[in-house]
Order: structure tokens, then C-alpha cells, then sequence
């Protein structure tokens, strides 16, 4: 991976975070659980065009490539960071809007190739399923404070989750799992800093929807995969934002401090790991060479 | 042809003609390319450092070849799920979209759109060459090598040599690491089965 390449899909982002947040000033104000400030969401999906455009270029619509349909899964993820925490109370509404967003988003990044076609319904099923239990589990993080701990769980799992793509010889989903987990990274800094919760509210929608679709693009666009592999790996990483959210509503009992912290976070990020080990035990050992 | 009648002389000139016709056209038929002895190679920089060789080992197509130049043609269609750079791995990674998106677009064609004449036994050949989902015009100067016609067939041999950058068909990743010119060795030979 270049470090030029790098450094644009990390510090596109975090720049214009920075200027955004300036800019905004308003970033950090609201305490009311019930408000929803727009702000952070649509600063975070800025942020991430922003790096995206920086390492690949602007891709036009409709994208002359099937993976630059992530730009648009990027806003669609920023709409559901807007939505989240307004619907997050009102069950109905909710499950509505997270079916019709997770059908809507498989249906888009399922590719249309033939070597995946017989099994067409399965794959959007088993993505929607993914980006549904994601978005439905984390709501509830939205709605409660629960520290900051989700949003470092999530940065861990989104930078596991790009060790899965660069096992699925991947590097440009790489790069953008990078871009957003230095966002949620820069977030989790500055909250940290300044002692607020408010951007974890709509954020933790980012990772909900971008983690499951780049785990399976990456499986769709590994040449080494086939129809006939059930993609293991790639559904146990899609389910991190599931994780994270178990991880932190779970009771432990009297669990307290960095005993429950360390708990819930090796809980959030086991089949992610698991997702990373696997790939690894099926790497070919007959390959001397490294490149 | 003095005691010959106009009849015999018109009969004679039409039995050359005859003759002469289907060899002329059998010269200028169309050949099967035959992936089992056709090459296409490709040569890039490594780290700025050395030159790197890697291959496709599917290559099909046809071409023809014909005394008027501009009667002939050229098309050649390459898997790109063929690459081999005698790394699986490698191999992998070229295929993916950050390089050939192999899934997507799984060949890379050359279809010729003008042939003219070049400097001595060459052919200067300008066509369409889409790679990467992108297309663009190229001229190359193709070399005859060698032709052998017999009691099985005819078949021909042609090279190319000419050079794009990568960068001009939407592959730019790793432009520090591998360089953006990009040498492409086709070695092409045609079979037509009698």
C-alpha cells in the first residue's frame, strides 16, 4: 500500500472533519437525548466523499465500476445516521426503514455477474439480513449512553475489517475501511477531549452499513472466491457493528471498569478475528514469493 | 500465341485467372490464432529497479493478412483471469479491482480499425484496445515473423512490441511501486486448417 495513497484516504478525511467541525461550531453542544443534531452525520459522510474522491477520483453516476457504488452506499449510510437517532424510539417505523434500507442496499451492491447468479436471492438476503441486524442492534447505542466505548469498539473492528479485505487481495477496500476508521477514530479523539457524546449518536450507522457491503464486495471481487464457497469469513466480519452492540448491552454482572471494558471488547471483535484467522489458515503456503 | 485463336488466348487468360484466384484469396484468409504457440507478455518497473515480466496464457482471436494491407485485420481477445506472474497471490491482487477487475471486465480486446503499411516488412495497425473497461485508439507496427504453408494448413507468425500507460486505462494504483509504462510483447501465431 503506498503511503501517499494512504495519507490522502486518511488525511482527506480527518481535514475536513477538522475544518468542518470548526466551521460548524456547534459540534458538541447539544446534550438533550432526544435531540438529533444533523451535524456530525453529515460531517462524517463529507469526510468520507471527501477521502474517497481523494484516493479514486470522483466516479460518476451511474459508476463505470461496480465497487464505486460504495460512494453512494456512503451517503446512504449518512441518511441513516440522520434517521437514526430520530426513529430509534418508535419500533415500527424503525423496523420499516431498516428492512427497507437493508433490501434496498443488497439489492445495490450485489453484483450481477453469473458466477453469483443462481444463488442471486441468497446473497441479497443474506446482506440485507446483515445490515438489518446491524442497524436495528446499534440503534439501540443511540438512543442510550453508553460511553465511548462503542465507537473505539467499532474503530478496532472496522481496522480488523480491513485486514479481511487485504487477505481478500483487496487493498482499495482496504484503503477505505482505513478512511473510516480514522474517522470514527478522529471522532472518538475529539470526544474524548471534550468529554461529549453526542457524535456516537448517528456514527455508529457508518459502520452498521459500510462494514457488512465492503466484506462482501470484498468476497464478490476475490478472485478466489467462487459460487460454490460459503463466504465464512466475510459473514462473520459483516456482523462486527452486531457485536459491538452486544458487546455493550450484554449484562456481566458486577463487572466493572476495564475489566468489563476489556471483556466487551474482545466480545466485539472475536468474529472479526475469527474472520482474520480463518483467512489466514487458507492462504497458500506454496507461494515463495512476496511482491 | 501467334497460332493461337482469340477464343484459346481469352480461355487461357481465364485459366489464369482461375489459377491465380484462389491463391491469392487462401493468402488472404482469415487465421485462427492458436493460444497453444502465441505469447503475450508484459513488462513493467519494479520499484523503479527492475524490469518485471509477467503473462496472459489466454489468448484467441483472429487476423488476417492480406497483399493489400489495407484488407487486413486484426482481432484479439486475452482473459485477464489468465494472468501469471508466477505468483498466486500476485496473481490475485493484478485481478482485483485495483488493477485488471477481472471479475468486471474479463477480457481485454484489440480490434483493428485501419492497417497501412510501414517501414520496411511491417504493418503500421491502428485499432481499439480496451482494457479495464476502458477503450482507446492505438497504432503498433506488427513484424510478419515467419509463414508456412503445406498439406495441413497455412499458418503465419506476427510480433508486436509497443508500449501504454497503465494509468490512461484507470489503473493507477501502486504507480510509486510499479511503474506506469507498460510493454507489451504479442506474439501471435495464426492457423488457418486446410
Amino acid at each position: 500500500m503506498e503511503f501517499t495513497f494512504l495519507l490522502r484516504g486518511v488525511a482527506a478525511p480527518v481535514a475536513t472533519l477538522v475544518v468542518l467541525i470548526l466551521i460548524g461550531n456547534r459540534f458538541w453542544r447539544l446534550k438533550d437525548e432526544r435531540q438529533a443534531d444533523p451535524l456530525p452525520p453529515l460531517v462524517c459522510g463529507i469526510a468520507l466523499t471527501a477521502a474517497f474522491i481523494a484516493m479514486f477520483d470522483w466516479p460518476g453516476l451511474p459508476p463505470k465500476e461496480h465497487w464505486q457504488w460504495i460512494l453512494v452506499v456512503i451517503w446512504s449510510a449518512t441518511a441513516a445516521a440522520l434517521i437514526m437517532p430520530l426513529i430509534s424510539r418508535i419500533t415500527i417505523l424503525r423496523l420499516i426503514v431498516w428492512i427497507a434500507t437493508s433490501l434496498t442496499l443488497a439489492w445495490l451492491v450485489f453484483p450481477t455477474w453469473e458466477i453469483f447468479a443462481d444463488k442471486r436471492s441468497w446473497w441479497i438476503g443474506g446482506i440485507a439480513i446483515a445490515v438489518f441486524a446491524n442497524l436495528e442492534s446499534t440503534s439501540h447505542l443511540s438512543r442510550k449512553q453508553h460511553g465511548l466505548s462503542p465507537l473505539f469498539m467499532v474503530t478496532i473492528g472496522m481496522i480488523l475489517t480491513s485486514i479481511v479485505v487485504v487477505l481478500a487481495n483487496q487493498a482499495k477496500f482496504a484503503q477505505i475501511c482505513g478512511s473510516i476508521a480514522s474517522v470514527l477514530g478522529f471522532l472518538f479523539l475529539v470526544c474524548l477531549r471534550l468529554d461529549s457524546r453526542e457524535p456516537i449518536r448517528g456514527s455508529m450507522a457508518f459502520p452498521s452499513i459500510l462494514i457488512p457491503v465492503l466484506a462482501f464486495l470484498a468476497y464478490f471481487f476475490n478472485p478466489d472466491s467462487d459460487g460454490e464457497t460459503f463466504p465464512t469469513a466475510y459473514v462473520l466480519t459483516s456482523v462486527t457493528p452486531l457485536m459491538v452492540a452486544i458487546a455493550t448491552l450484554c449484562p456481566m454482572g458486577k463487572l466493572k471498569g476495564w475489566k468489563r471494558f476489556a471483556i466487551a471488547q474482545a466480545l466485539s471483535i472475536a468474529p472479526v478475528a475469527i474472520a482474520v484467522v480463518m483467512l489466514l489458515m487458507t492462504m497458500s503456503a506454496e507461494d515463495p514469493y512476496s511482491y | 500465341m501467334k497460332n493461337m485463336s482469340l477464343k484459346t488466348q481469352v480461355c487461357a487468360v481465364l485459366l489464369a485467372g482461375i489459377c491465380a484466384g484462389p491463391a491469392s484469396s487462401a493468402f488472404a484468409a482469415e487465421l485462427t490464432i492458436d493460444g497453444g504457440h502465441s505469447s503475450v507478455l508484459f513488462r513493467v518497473m519494479h520499484k523503479n529497479t527492475a524490469p518485471f515480466y509477467g503473462r496472459f496464457n489466454d489468448v484467441s482471436g483472429t487476423f488476417t493478412m492480406a497483399d493489400n494491407p489495407a484488407d487486413s485485420s486484426f482481432n484479439v481477445v486475452i482473459k485477464t483471469e489468465s494472468v501469471d506472474t508466477n505468483s498466486k497471490k500476485r496473481d490475485a491482487h493484478l485481478k482485483s479491482p485495483d488493477f485488471f477487475n477481472a471479475r468486471e471486465f474479463p477480457t481485454l480486446t484489440f480490434k483493428s480499425t485501419k492497417v497501412e503499411k510501414g517501414d520496411k516488412d511491417t504493418l503500421k495497425v491502428t485499432g481499439d484496445l480496451t482494457c479495464h473497461g476502458v477503450t482507446k485508439s492505438i497504432t503498433v507496427d506488427v513484424t510478419q515473423t515467419g509463414a508456412v504453408s503445406g498439406p495441413q494448413g497455412e499458418s503465419k507468425g506476427i510480433e508486436a512490441i509497443f508500449t501504454i500507460k497503465r494509468s490512461e486505462f484507470g489503473m493507477e494504483y501502486g504507480l510509486e511501486a510499479l511503474g506506469d509504462d507498460v510493454r507489451v510483447i504479442v506474439a501471435l501465431e495464426g492457423v488457418k486448417r486446410s
